[in-house]
């Protein structure tokens, strides 16, 4: 890992008796996109307030910049942009307050390019917070966040009350500002299509821990359903113990490819002792499987 | 009949602030009429001069009983079930019966106004009931001014008897109307935990709609936002709303305190001082009761402030409360001064700052506790606080009566302010050591 902006050892968090993280380990590099993906419940608002000291922890540190929370300078704190799952509040104010107001606390609050971003959202700033949609007013904080150019920017679900021409939008902002600044992002979000378009890293988070970490676009030329044919079913043996899901049957065995093999899959089906049959597998299919909730 | 009593206690508890306001108003009003009464037989006046004021209570009453009416008459049953309309009514009215009468007890054994004492409340409760259960802004408005209305017939010689029977009649007719008529409630968008943290206590768990907050915040807010974009982390705004900075509700309170003062001729001054207790202490700590809601609004900008967990922004907080709290009490104070002076109401100044510094170094010292307790429905954390601060107070106002005429009050006072200063590390030490993601969660 070359040059780690967050990193997370042995993090646990629980709620009385429920263990929602356990012995977590990540570590996320400068200027990656990273897509968070879990099943409701799986604890991606408490991983991401988390890393943003707004939950206080069992066990377990979080360094941002190779700091602790409370060594982290105030310059490093001012870098730092969030949006939580269910940002409202202020509804009195109108939207250039709200973004005047809030943006005084940041160093780095860029007026003008503040200005623009709300021009670009079609946002009228004169208007109430109180009157905004949902997805306005998730767009507002948006907004703020990045408003203050960040160089890590942690939001969870932004895009859940989006229509799909915001969340274009939305995605070429993230795009941009990760491109001019150099900025971290991780975001939570059930929309894999979303996931596809803007992030290069998707972390998994199951049963307390992430489970995968992988980039994307080596992921998606891995993952595949096999159908390994032969004439009398077929035990998984040891050329193919990476494969997941296996299920022998009358003509051989079906599995799955869920994370990237050691090899090329050209060069893993070329080599294989039975001949593969390869269908394809989205993002959102591998998710499913790697939940084991596939249909 | 489970359904009836669940009704109630839906009524009851669909806010819980107001609950606890209406109970601790009432052992107030009660205690406050136990006062004035005292020995003797109060004069006609007094009891105009009371019932005035327990009817600003019949009408909050009202008002909290019929939002949650409101919030129950949402659901689709309203308007198909007979059975489930007419037990939400009948536990509706029997709430504004039994409150009523909780206001009014055996304290005026006067019987020649007991009909006036007796109905007139109730009778309030279900007209006022209209401003939130009014399908329009003219339902809102003229139906709770009928008994206004029928009150003015005195002026053309209606008799006593005949006024009282007009508005008796009158509140059957709208009972009837309730029970016959659908207004089925539209069910409103479901809020989330955040969008009612930002309704606030003073208006929004009355059942009045948190549209009507944020407009009129919004107004005000115009006017400060001059202040809003000053630069800096001045977390003011995001755990205090605009009415309580211009401390427009104290200005409100002691208004009403001398409008009802004027309607007797003695014991004004007693009156000014027991209702300035009264409100001085239930409004300050109403303020902290709307930022406890507010605190969720810090979230974006929690990260920047330093300190093991979150010193500096609980430090920041408290500030801003204190501030707001201290600037509150001296707005009122300053009112009930000017206007007793304009009105020509003869009061002890001295008793009353001292009754003030005494009421707000108490509130200075406990609220920061109130901060921290996380608070679902009735609970006896709440009931326990909700005593303590009273009994505090209580023991507060009434060493200090002994020491008024005495020349050792300024070491009586020194002595609770040093209590207070006590009171107040152990409370903030509290606060500080409550985790920041269990305030998020206030409700």
């Amino acid at each position: 890992m070359n040059n780690p902006i967050i990193s997370i050892t042995n993090l646990s968090k629980s709620y009385k008796v429920h263990n929602v993280l356990k012995n977590l380990n990540w570590q996320v590099e400068q200027g990656d996109i990273v897509a968070l993906l879990g099943k409701n419940g799986a604890g991606k608002s408490t991983l991401l307030e988390s890393i943003m000291n707004l939950r206080e922890i069992n066990q377990g540190e979080i360094k941002l910049w190779n700091h602790s929370w409370p060594a982290l300078s105030q310059e490093n704190r001012e870098k730092i942009g969030f949006v939580a799952q269910d940002n409202v509040g202020f509804e009195w104010m109108r939207v250039q307050d709200f973004l005047a107001y809030l943006g005084g606390f940041f160093t780095h609050f860029d007026k003008n390019y503040c200005a623009k971003i709300i021009d670009g959202w079609g946002l009228n700033p004169k208007k109430k917070v109180a009157d905004l949609s949902g997805g306005q007013k998730q767009i507002l904080h948006v907004i703020q966040a990045l408003s203050i150019k960040p160089e890590l920017l942690i939001l969870d679900e932004p895009v859940a009350h989006l229509d799909p021409s915001m969340r274009r939008k939305f995605i070429s902002k993230l795009i941009d500002l990760s491109c001019e600044h150099n900025t971290t992002v991780i975001f939570s979000s059930h929309i894999i299509s979303d996931l596809e378009r803007i992030a290069n890293k998707v972390a998994l988070l199951k049963d307390g821990k992430i489970n995968s970490y992988y980039e994307v676009e080596q992921l998606k030329s891995h993952i595949a359903y096999l159908k390994i044919q032969s004439d009398q079913p077929l035990e998984q043996s040891e050329y193919f113990n990476e494969l997941s899901n296996w299920h022998s049957h009358a003509q051989g065995a079906t599995a799955s490819i869920l994370s990237p093999l050691n090899k090329s899959l050209q060069q893993f089906i070329k080599e294989s002792p039975h001949p593969i049959e390869i269908t394809p597998m989205t993002l959102e299919d591998w998710y499913l499987e790697m939940n084991n909730e596939a249909i | 009949m489970k359904q009836f009593s669940r009704s109630i206690w839906m009524m009851l508890t669909h806010s819980v602030v107001s609950f606890l306001f209406v109970i601790a108003i009432i052992v107030f009003f009660t205690a406050f009429q136990i006062i004035i009464s005292g020995d003797q037989t109060p004069t006609y006046k007094v009891i105009l001069g009371a019932l005035l004021i327990n009817l600003t209570l019949s009408v909050f009453l009202g008002v909290y009983f019929a939002g949650g009416l409101q919030k129950l008459k949402q659901n689709y049953l309203w308007s198909i079930n007979k059975k489930y309309k007419y037990t939400l009514l009948n536990a509706f009215l029997c709430l504004a019966l039994i409150f009523n009468l909780l206001l009014l007890p055996v304290l005026y054994p006067n019987l020649k106004h007991m009909p006036l004492v007796l109905t007139l409340p109730f009778c309030v409760t279900v007209f006022s009931a209209y401003l939130v259960l009014g399908n329009n802004l003219l339902h809102r408005l003229l139906i709770p001014a009928i008994p206004l209305i029928l009150i003015q017939l005195y002026r053309f010689n209606f008799s006593y008897n005949s006024i009282i029977l007009s508005i008796i009649i009158a509140t059957l007719i709208l009972i009837v109307i309730m029970f016959l008529g659908n207004s089925y409630k539209r069910p409103q968008k479901q809020k989330s935990d955040t969008q009612k943290s930002i309704d606030s206590m003073n208006f929004a768990t009355t059942g009045l709609s948190s549209k009507f907050v944020t407009n009129f915040n919004h107004i005000l807010g115009k006017h400060l936002s001059k202040k809003l974009l000053k630069k800096g982390k001045n977390i003011d705004y995001a755990v205090i709303m605009p009415h309580s900075k211009l401390a427009l509700f104290s200005l409100f309170y002691a208004l009403l305190i001398i409008f009802a003062v004027l309607f007797v001729t003695h014991d004004g001054e007693k009156l000014i001082e027991a209702f300035s207790v009264l409100f001085l202490s239930t409004s300050l700590i109403s303020l902290v009761m709307e930022s406890r809601l507010l605190i969720r609004q810090t979230r974006t900008v929690a990260h920047l402030f330093k300190g093991t967990k979150h010193k500096q922004l609980k430090n920041n907080m408290l500030l801003a409360l204190d501030k707001n709290i201290v600037f509150n009490a001296i707005v009122f104070i300053l009112a009930i001064l000017s206007l007793s002076y304009l009105f020509s109401i003869s009061i002890s100044t001295m008793q009353l700052s001292v009754i003030t510094v005494l009421i707000l170094s108490f509130a200075l010292a406990f609220y920061p506790v109130l901060l921290c307790f996380q608070w679902v429905n009735i609970s006896i954390q709440l009931i326990l606080a909700i005593c303590t601060y009273a009994a505090g107070i209580f023991l507060l106002l009434k060493n200090a009566r002994s020491y008024f005429e005495s020349e050792n009050l300024m070491w009586y006072i020194i002595a609770s302010l040093l209590v207070c200063i006590l009171i107040r590390i152990i409370t903030q030490t509290i606060f500080w050591h409550k985790p920041y993601e269990q305030l998020l969660k206030n409700k």
